[in-house]
């Protein structure tokens, strides 16, 4: 998220652009940097999954659904980012895919943050927190103050 | 090594293990279907037209076609991957684990449909919107780029090449005295004529 927050703030602050031209801007200041970025998100998974897989089978289980929506946004998000050149009258969809897939992306972050800080239910090393055991909240507010910090980061792009 | 190893067929694996055969069966056969199609006679023909003088007909074999025909690579992976998947059952790490036993106090139904849905919905989205790109591209043939920084174009991102993309813009374009007039095409190797 540290690594990250740069360009998903800069797409949370996307439909704030005032112009065409100010929104290149903003794609231009982040894309020589927001795909290594994601690519930390691949590293991270692929250490837990050989040296820590304990870890990894409990976070895939406690955080499935808000980690295979973040993926989802996160394909909208680099799609929407070639894709808006592209395109002529549908420009404005591909607008709102980057902007919403990282909102989307920044929320399931931070809430995942947050839910390890509160604690996962886990019991004979196994989880059993259900489906929606990370909503809470507390990773909420957690969520809400990692969108100021990842807009803050991002500010002056924008 | 020995000469004289029995074949294991299917039907000395017992049922319960054995995998849905439709689904592998006629992947398979479109994966080598698609890809046989794609390198037929008449097509591995076209140079020779090219010899013998009749250029039009060979543009029409190498680049007619592939305006409809370039979703067929597309269609043998996934119809690879069919075969691969489908084949494998009923094991997900073959035999280490099955497909019912793993994570059953997790992965619900629901859950899994979900996520179903939302990949179906993501990935309908870009392959139809990108499929469409590529037709037009292929429709309007190959065109002339104007001359650019090669600095300014990402080798990660090949679709920069292709006009206006995030940090390359035609502002950014070198001037016409050192351009190289290649004429290229946006999608490259297949389309190379007309």
């Amino acid at each position: 998220m540290t690594l990250d927050g740069f360009d998903l703030g800069v797409g949370i602050l996307f439909p704030l652009a005032p112009d065409e031209t100010a929104r290149r801007h903003m794609l231009a200041a982040i894309s020589p940097v927001w795909d290594g970025n994601e690519t930390w998100l691949v590293i991270a998974a692929s250490i837990l999954f050989g040296a820590f897989p304990l870890v990894y089978a409990t976070l895939l289980s406690a955080f499935y659904l808000p980690l295979i929506v973040m993926l989802a946004a996160l394909i909208l998000r680099g799609v929407a980012f070639e894709f808006r050149y592209k395109s002529g009258r549908l420009r404005i969809l591909w607008d709102i895919g980057f902007a919403g897939g990282s909102i989307v992306a920044g929320f399931v972050q931070g809430t995942a943050v947050g839910a390890l800080v509160e604690g996962l239910a886990i019991q004979n090393g196994q989880y059993v927190g259900g489906a929606m055991g990370w909503l809470s909240p507390f990773a909420l507010l957690l969520a809400a103050s990692g969108f100021a910090s990842a807009t803050h980061c991002s500010a002056p792009a924008g | 090594m020995s000469l004289d190893s029995r074949e294991v067929g299917l039907n000395r694996i017992p049922v319960a293990d054995r995998p849905p055969v439709q689904i592998p069966f006629f992947a398979f056969r479109i994966m080598v279907g698609v890809r046989s199609a794609d390198a037929s006679p008449w097509r591995g023909s076209a140079p020779a037209w090219v010899a013998s003088g009749r250029l039009r007909t060979a543009a029409l074999v190498f680049c007619g076609r592939p305006s409809v025909s370039f979703p067929l690579g597309f269609i043998a992976t996934l119809t690879g991957w069919f075969t691969a998947e489908v084949g494998r059952q009923p094991w997900t790490v073959f035999g280490q684990l099955r497909p019912w036993t793993q994570q059953r106090r997790f992965w619900t139904t629901p859950q899994v449909a979900t996520t179903l849905v939302i990949f179906a919905a993501v990935y309908a989205l870009i392959f139809l919107f990108g499929a469409v790109y590529i037709y037009r591209l292929l429709r309007r043939g190959p065109t002339a780029l104007p001359p650019y920084a090669k600095a300014a174009t990402n080798p990660k991102r090949p679709l920069s090449i292709a006009g206006d993309s995030p940090g390359v813009s035609s502002a950014r374009y070198l001037p016409e005295p050192e351009n190289d007039h290649l004429l290229t095409c946006a999608l490259g190797s297949r389309c190379c004529c007309m």
